[in-house]
């Protein structure tokens, strides 16, 4: 038996129709849309080319306004079309660099190869300089993440590939094809974060490598990757969503933190797997993040694989390429369970998108009256009550929300997917958390006091 | 500016469940038991079924109509009801009579027990229990166990027929021949009676006579809780204990209790077909095994533990779960460890356990009644603590209860665990790690 966490569930996740499948590269496309997006969601980043401008692979076009933020690099050689606003695939409005590919693929990578010194400012720097943010379903700044466990007092390292998320198995495939330089990645933060060895007596902070134990294959290809380092590996059963950072922290190191902290703040740092490759990639090899492996599944391709793909790659290209079925009506980008869908291949592929999903229906019926069967509790794996929750908010008792856990919600829909009679109830809850920050805005002064 | 079409967010997927797919492997899981009442009670459970459910869909449409309802589960959940509560009455001769009983069970568990509440899901006691209680209180006589004779065990009105082994789906029921004494085994001739009912695989009235009328094993295990098994009468040289005297003398053969040829409710009686019902649906997921095993465990222990009055002197047996054979004295005595003594206690004191579990509703309550969604606590922890509650609360009323707790057993214990099932709700709820 794995490690597991109370709730969740086992799900059909269908993995095995991709985890075999090599990663493959795309044909460049014809345009990418780059979003300006420094990881932190808070500052905005400026613009450093111009509508009309030529740019090279690996060139910076966009450079963070806080100290937290990281560079934004052109993923393609060509010319600047347009620097504009365009929303995304979950409905927000960003600043976006579209650009013209050419096909020169020029590349500014050979020109210059930074070095930097092995202690932790390097590191941050590091990842400043090539662009690397949490690249999980996660998302946010790795950078900040860093500074809060440093400041907090490092206890574990948790390097996250577990990807409980169904039909998504581009971090399985980038662990089984590039082993050595996750190795790599993983030896450079034993170094800078000071881990102690297993088994030894020094004081230092673990290193805990998380898999999903019924991935046998990457499983194996990791073990003797890591086999002689500090990083022990540790494996967790298949229950959906494990590979959310706060649960992942309770069930590694036996603490019960609270869904609405950041693990960081406990002195635990969580990295994708993902960005300790781009990690090793741009400290030895000195690219910074240009790419990214996504899996592409779902009943509305024919086509299901891992496919490495520039950052900015369009649905529309990859749809194009995979090969599109008539009957695809929803592209999901990212899992099935936590994607955003548009009903048209309008979004662009983002540092944090894992997977697209092309789905061929609305798998939901319309909603009946709640029979009480319990599923959404048994099941929600921080333990809050959603039916309690969707009907507060059905009646608008914004008021008790708050005494009823709303904020811990991690956004899994595991509710949802079990809930046999199709309440609408994770959108219930989103909208009441919506509600309680627009309430607490516009809370008057006396009962901020106390 | 807004976007042009709907941002759609996850999940993406769903289980494939519905209410309607629930509700219906539900009424499959009763289709065994309601067959083993047909081969058993004979025509009259059908024909009584069939009234049930049909009243109960006839209603459920007509208030579907009236209150603007469109719940698709709500169909299902009507035809579940309406075999409930046609598979807890006893199995009678008069089958217009019983019709006409269960047709009024059926409206008032639809409209009182279910719609009142607002449907599905709103309702705080179960709409067949509701329906169940309602019938013990409009037709006492029949259904419960009121106005005995002098004689013992021997009720007015309400006798039970079972089938015989030759005329097992066609048994002509005007020539039903009421059963002596049973027995065990043939060893015991002397206790033998001519026409005793020796089980219902070996045991065949005269011609004249084609079927046997059978008494409730639960209404024996009532009499002898309220004394009306004396210890004094000896029927044979060697002295019996009241318990003993129950066992061997007024109950069926305990394989005939598990099969279901005993007499009860047309779908109480057969343990084997409740069970494999249950285990379907505790197969699918939709029932968890903790509630019936911890109601069945609870109901067990009680039944070992709690004492029993035997005879008009104040005598009590204490632990009647662990007495034992031959035991000629007033008292039951607990058996000392490592002595064969716990064999001999095991042949009587677990006999008495097995029948209180396999005779009444107990069986049905566990496997179907007790696991409705709206009426059961939501929570494993919750459930756990329902089953207890309600395992103990049926031998309590079977024990020491007076009308209408005891004729009710099973059913009126889980409708007052329902009364308490949102507070045990709100007693385990659970809170956010680090909370």
């Amino acid at each position: 038996m794995h490690k597991g966490f109370p709730g969740g569930a086992v799900l059909p996740d269908d993995k095995d129709l991709t985890e075999g499948s090599s990663i493959e590269k795309i044909p460049r496309p014809s345009a990418v849309q780059i979003v300006l997006d420094d990881g932190t969601n808070s500052t905005t980043v400026e613009t450093t080319v111009r509508a009309g401008e030529i740019v090279a692979r690996g060139q910076v076009i966009g450079l963070p306004q806080s100290d937290d933020g990281v560079a934004v690099h052109s993923s393609v050689s060509g010319q600047v079309r347009q620097v504009a606003e365009s929303i995304l695939a979950d409905g927000t409005k960003k600043q976006s660099v579209i650009i013209e590919t050419d096909d020169e693929d020029r590349s500014v990578l050979s020109q210059e190869k930074p070095q930097w010194k092995v202690y932790s400012e390097g590191l941050i720097k590091c990842l400043r300089w090539a662009g690397i943010t949490q690249m999980g379903l996660a998302g946010g700044s790795l950078v900040a993440r860093i500074r809060k466990s440093l400041k907090a007092g490092l206890r574990y390292v948790i390097i996250n590939g577990v990807e409980s998320e169904p039909l998504i198995t581009s971090e399985v495939r980038l662990m089984t094809e590039h082993a050595d330089k996750i190795r790599h990645g993983c030896e450079l933060l034993t170094e800078i974060l000071g881990l102690a060895a297993p088994n030894s007596k020094s004081s230092g902070p673990e290193g805990l490598f998380a898999l999903c134990g019924l991935r046998q294959q990457a499983v194996g290809v990791m073990r003797n990757a890591l086999k002689g380092g500090t990083f022990r590996l540790a494996l967790l059963a298949d229950r959906y969503p494990q590979d959310e950072e706060v649960l992942l922290t309770n069930t590694l190191t036996n603490s019960k933190l609270r869904a609405t902290r950041d693990p960081a703040d406990a002195g635990v740092l969580v990295i994708n797997v993902t960005s300790v490759w781009a990690l090793s990639q741009a400290w030895y090899d000195g690219e910074p993040v240009t790419e990214r492996v996504i899996t592409v599944a779902g009943d509305g391709t024919e086509n299901t694989g891992n496919y490495r793909v520039p950052i900015g790659t369009r649905v529309r290209d990859i749809i194009e390429y995979v090969g599109p079925l008539p009957e695809a009506t929803r592209y999901v980008l990212g899992g099935p369970f936590r994607g955003w869908s548009r009903l048209s291949p309008e979004g662009v592929i983002t540092k944090q998108t894992t997977g697209l999903t092309v789905l061929t229906q609305a798998h939901r019926q319309g909603p009946e009256a709640c029979i009480r069967c319990g599923w959404c509790i048994d099941d929600c794996p921080v333990g809050i009550d959603p039916v309690h929750l969707y009907r507060l908010v059905e009646a608008g008792r914004i008021d008790k929300v708050e005494k009823a856990w709303i904020e811990d919600c991690i956004e899994c829909g595991l509710c949802l997917y079990v809930c046999p009679t199709h309440l609408p109830l994770l959108e219930r809850i989103r909208m009441g958390k919506w509600a309680l920050r627009q309430k607490r805005l516009t809370r008057p002064y006396s009962e901020i006091r106390d | 500016m807004r976007t042009k079409e709907p941002v759609i967010t996850g999940p993406h997927l769903c289980s494939g469940e519905s209410g309607r797919r629930i509700l219906w492997t539900h009424v499959g899981a009763l289709w065994l038991v309601v067959v083993v009442s047909t081969a058993f009670f004979g025509w009259s459970a059908p024909v009584v079924l069939a009234g049930t459910v049909l009243t109960c869909v006839a209603v459920d449409l007509a208030m579907s109509r009236l209150v603007g309802s469109r719940n698709p589960a709500s169909l299902p959940h009507a035809v579940f009801m309406g075999l409930l509560v046609g598979l807890t009455l006893p199995a009678m001769a008069d089958t217009s009579w019983l019709l006409q009983i269960g047709v009024v069970g059926a409206v008032v568990a639809s409209l009182v027990g279910k719609w009142i509440f607002g449907g599905m899901g709103h309702y705080v006691w179960h709409p067949a229990l509701v329906g169940i209680l309602a019938i013990h209180f409009l037709y006492p006589a029949p259904v419960g166990m009121v106005e005995q004779d002098e004689q013992f065990g021997t009720p007015r009105r309400a006798k039970y027929l079972l089938l015989s082994n030759n005329h097992l789906f066609v048994g002509d029921l005007s020539k039903s021949q009421s059963p002596g004494f049973y027995q065990f085994g043939k060893s015991r001739s002397g206790l033998l009676r001519p026409n005793s009912y020796q089980g219902w695989s070996h045991s065949v009235p005269s011609p004249p006579n084609q079927t046997w009328q059978l008494y409730r094993p639960v209404q024996t295990l009532q009499a002898l809780a309220k004394g009306g098994i004396k210890n004094e009468e000896h029927t044979s040289q060697q002295g019996f204990s009241a318990v003993e005297k129950a066992l061997y003398l007024s109950l069926p053969p305990l394989a005939d209790a598990v099969v279901g040829s005993a007499g009860g409710g047309f779908g109480e009686t057969s343990v084997v077909a409740i069970m494999l019902g249950g285990l379907y649906l505790i197969y699918r997921g939709y029932v968890r095994w903790q509630l019936p095993v911890s109601f069945l465990a609870a109901a067990a222990v009680a039944a070992a533990v709690l004492p029993m009055p035997v005879g008009s002197g104040g005598e009590w047996v204490w632990f009647p779960g662990f007495v034992g054979i031959g035991q000629p004295s007033e008292l039951g005595v607990l058996p000392m460890i490592g002595s064969s003594h716990w064999f001999r206690a095991a042949a009587v004191g677990l006999t008495y356990v097995s029948f209180h579990l396999c005779s009444g509703g107990l069986m049905l309550a566990a496997f179907f009644l007790a696991n409705d969604m709206a009426t059961r606590p939501t929570r494993l922890s919750g459930q756990i603590i329902f089953g207890l509650g309600a395992g103990a609360l049926t031998i309590v009323a079977r024990l020491y209860g007076g009308w209408p707790m005891a004729p009710l057993g099973a059913y009126g214990a889980l409708l007052v665990m329902n009364t308490f099932s949102p507070l045990i709700d709100w007693l385990t709820r659970t809170k956010p790690p680090g909370k």
